[in-house]
């Protein structure tokens, strides 16, 4: 895992210092609202429904268990218990205190974690491959690059004031779990016939209200001029981005208006030219940050799990356990949908356990999905009977990784101060109409996700089934969506037609998968089956019986 | 804009961040009451007026004007104002009283 250097450190405990003050300024009324909004932005502070919500950055969704412990620590001293984790692989705390946050980062810094670039037009915490340096196919871990585009980025003067925020995803694997397509800047490591790293460069994906899957504009870029060409991209977007309108601000409009042929000419005019004095990142320091994604060694370990005759057991197998690229050793995904329950909820004692979990058996390391689970990454074959019932005795051994249940929801009405309407209700309902382990075995592979809003926090384009909170006349309804994919397939989901009430819309899922079961051929998933048939049989019998 | 009457004024506490509820007294209450509602233009003003009087509006961010339902109960119109005056409806052990 990554460790901060002085460097990093002096900057992390200098932003602590200096928002102490900013906040001392604010409470004698030295700052106005108006001057300290923007300041408290840049340290992911947020006005929600409730309260005030601090984003917390976790890094490529990477967490040593000693950074999960503080988060617990956080959440019982200065929250309500628990935390929230995001879509962007963040933990927001929805409760805190404007007095306390100067203390609250204090906390962070103590375990090298901090706020900055969780919010505000910048380049945000950079998100990678939840099985980054575990996965069996992978050309090169991808949080190496995520780190240094976080290193060169934080506070880079060039980029700190962009037309509108800026997402980047890394993946290094051939199967995209880190939805690149959906990212203003999308990074897809390879290597070349040498065995050396290239990089293939997609912009323009994004959700929201104008939904775009990136262009790949570079491929097989060397390593060399990598960081010269992220900065030629950022210019072009800075010179040419839409700062009149927060609509049409984001680089996917920029590349739609020009044209990805021209937006491509411009980059390349820009990085040739400014190639001379933008050296990028020295190599020997890209030799450091990379060194420390070397990950464990892992001594040999038998190949076979115990035998072990449990039916739930095998069940959570079946989803939640996959393989690793070290035989002998798996990844487990820890859910945070239990049948019923909030998607990406946990609490303080769920992450001291899992924490002690991972201390035991997962070399003290977690990872954050963007699916708002939990990841253990190098557990022992031979352990799982072991992390399984650990996992169970704090309710987080459901088996569902991957199923109609495992539903992203954002916060939505309940807690956001965008929203027009709830997302976790809805989640809530969906998950127990299809609770019954043998039904989500059946319908297989299905991502369902819920936006309250078209901000798309919640990845509704993205979702097989996709689900939109809009506000018609005061009343909570819901678009649904079909076909979307944030995988190496991507996709954007099609709006099926007219909406649903809060009261119907669970009704209306349950009439798309009822009509994919019946539609289905033998092992047919419901994404291929959509792709197969196209979305109008389904569109007619979701109103069929409305 | 003018806001449908009857309204209260709402906003979060500067130091917590806690929903909180203009009274006619000119304080934040953490509860709205008989005293927090507006049923006039003129009781609006008056409401805003003692509040810049009492200097409190220093002591919030955001406040803003909702309706309410009824002058006699001052429930918020709207589903949104109704989780902000509840809490998240998924967490009903964290719910406001
Ligand atoms: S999608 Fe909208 S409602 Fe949901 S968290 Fe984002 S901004 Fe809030």
């Amino acid at each position: 895992m990554y460790a901060y250097d002085h460097y990093d450190q002096h900057m992390v405990d200098r932003r602590v210092a200096e928002f102490r003050d900013q906040v001392s300024r604010r409470l004698e009324g030295r700052l106005s609202e108006d001057e300290f909004r923007p300041l408290r932005l840049l340290n992911g502070l947020y006005l929600q429904l409730h309260a005030y919500m601090l984003r917390v950055a976790i890094p490529y969704g990477t967490l040593s268990t000693r950074q999960l412990r503080a988060l617990a620590d956080i959440a019982d001293r200065y929250d309500r218990g628990y935390g929230h984790f995001t879509t962007r692989q963040n933990l927001q705390f929805n409760w805190v205190k404007l007095v306390e946050v100067p203390d609250i980062l204090a906390a962070l810094a103590g375990v090298q974690m901090h706020a900055i670039q969780t919010s505000g037009n910048v380049i945000r915490n950079v998100t990678a491959d939840h099985f980054a340096g575990i996965a069996a196919n992978e050309a090169e871990d991808p949080r190496f690059v995520a780190e240094a585009i976080r290193q060169w980025s934080t506070f880079h003067p060039e980029f700190s004031f962009l037309p509108r925020k800026f997402k980047i995803a890394v993946t290094g694997a051939d199967e995209d779990r880190a939805a690149i397509a959906f990212h203003d800047i999308g990074i897809r490591i390879r290597r070349d016939d040498a065995g050396l790293p290239i990089y293939d460069i997609h912009v323009g994906g994004g959700m929201g209200r104008t939904p775009a899957l990136a262009v790949l504009i570079r491929r097989g870029l060397a390593e060399a001029d990598l960081f010269g060409y992220l900065a030629a991209i950022l210019r072009v977007y800075n010179r040419h981005g839409r700062r009149d309108n927060i609509y049409r601000a984001r680089i996917k409009i920029l590349v739609a208006a020009l044209g990805a042929e021209a937006f491509t000419r411009d980059v390349e005019q820009e990085w040739i030219a400014a190639r001379a004095d933008d050296q990028g990142i020295p190599e020997a320091e890209l030799a450091r940050i990379r060194s420390m994604f070397a990950g464990p060694e892992l001594p040999p370990a038998a190949v076979t799990p115990e035998k072990f005759s449990a039916p739930a057991f095998n069940a959570w197998i079946a989803t939640n356990v996959h393989p690793h690229r070290h035989p002998g050793y798996a990844i487990v995904t820890i859910s945070l949908k239990p049948i019923g329950g909030i998607p990406g909820d946990a609490n303080s004692d769920q992450m001291r356990a899992i924490a002690a979990i991972a201390d035991a058996h997962s070399r003290g390391e977690v990872r954050v999905s963007h699916e708002q689970n939990l990841i253990l990454p190098y557990v022992r074959r031979s352990a799982l009977p072991e992390v399984w019932r650990a996992l169970g005795e704090t309710g987080l051994a459901t088996a569902n990784a991957g199923l109609v249940t495992d539903i992203i929801a954002c916060p939505g009405l309940d807690y956001c101060s965008l929203a027009n309407a709830r997302s976790i209700p809805i989640a809530q309902r969906i998950s127990e109409r299809f609770a019954t382990i043998s039904q989500q075995h059946d319908i297989g592979p299905m991502k369902i996700k819920i936006s309250g809003c078209i901000n798309a926090c919640g990845h509704h384009h993205a979702g097989h089934i996709g689900i939109l909170g809009v506000d018609r006349k005061g009343e909570e309804h819901y678009q649904v969506l079909i076909g979307g994919s944030g995988d190496e397939n991507a996709a954007i989901g099609e709006i099926t037609g007219p909406g649903f009430s809060a009261a119907t819309v669970v009704d209306a899922v349950e009439r798309i998968i009822a009509a994919y079961l019946d539609l289905r051929r033998p092992g047919e998933t419901f994404l291929a089956a959509v792709r197969r048939l196209g979305t109008a049989p389904f569109k007619e019998r979701v109103y069929a019986a409305a | 804009m003018a806001e449908a009457l009857p309204l209260m004024v709402t906003a979060n506490r500067l130091t917590d961040g806690a929903v909180v509820y203009l009274t006619h007294s000119g304080d934040w209450s953490e509860r709205p009451a008989a005293s927090s509602v507006a049923g006039t233009r003129e009781e609006h003003a008056h409401l805003l007026d003692t509040a810049r009087q009492r200097g409190a509006l220093a002591a919030v961010i955001e406040p803003t004007a909702v309706p309410i339902t009824s002058l006699d109960r001052p429930q918020p119109a709207s589903l949104r104002e109704r989780i902000r005056r509840h809490g998240p409806t998924v967490r009903p052990d964290l719910a406001r009283a």
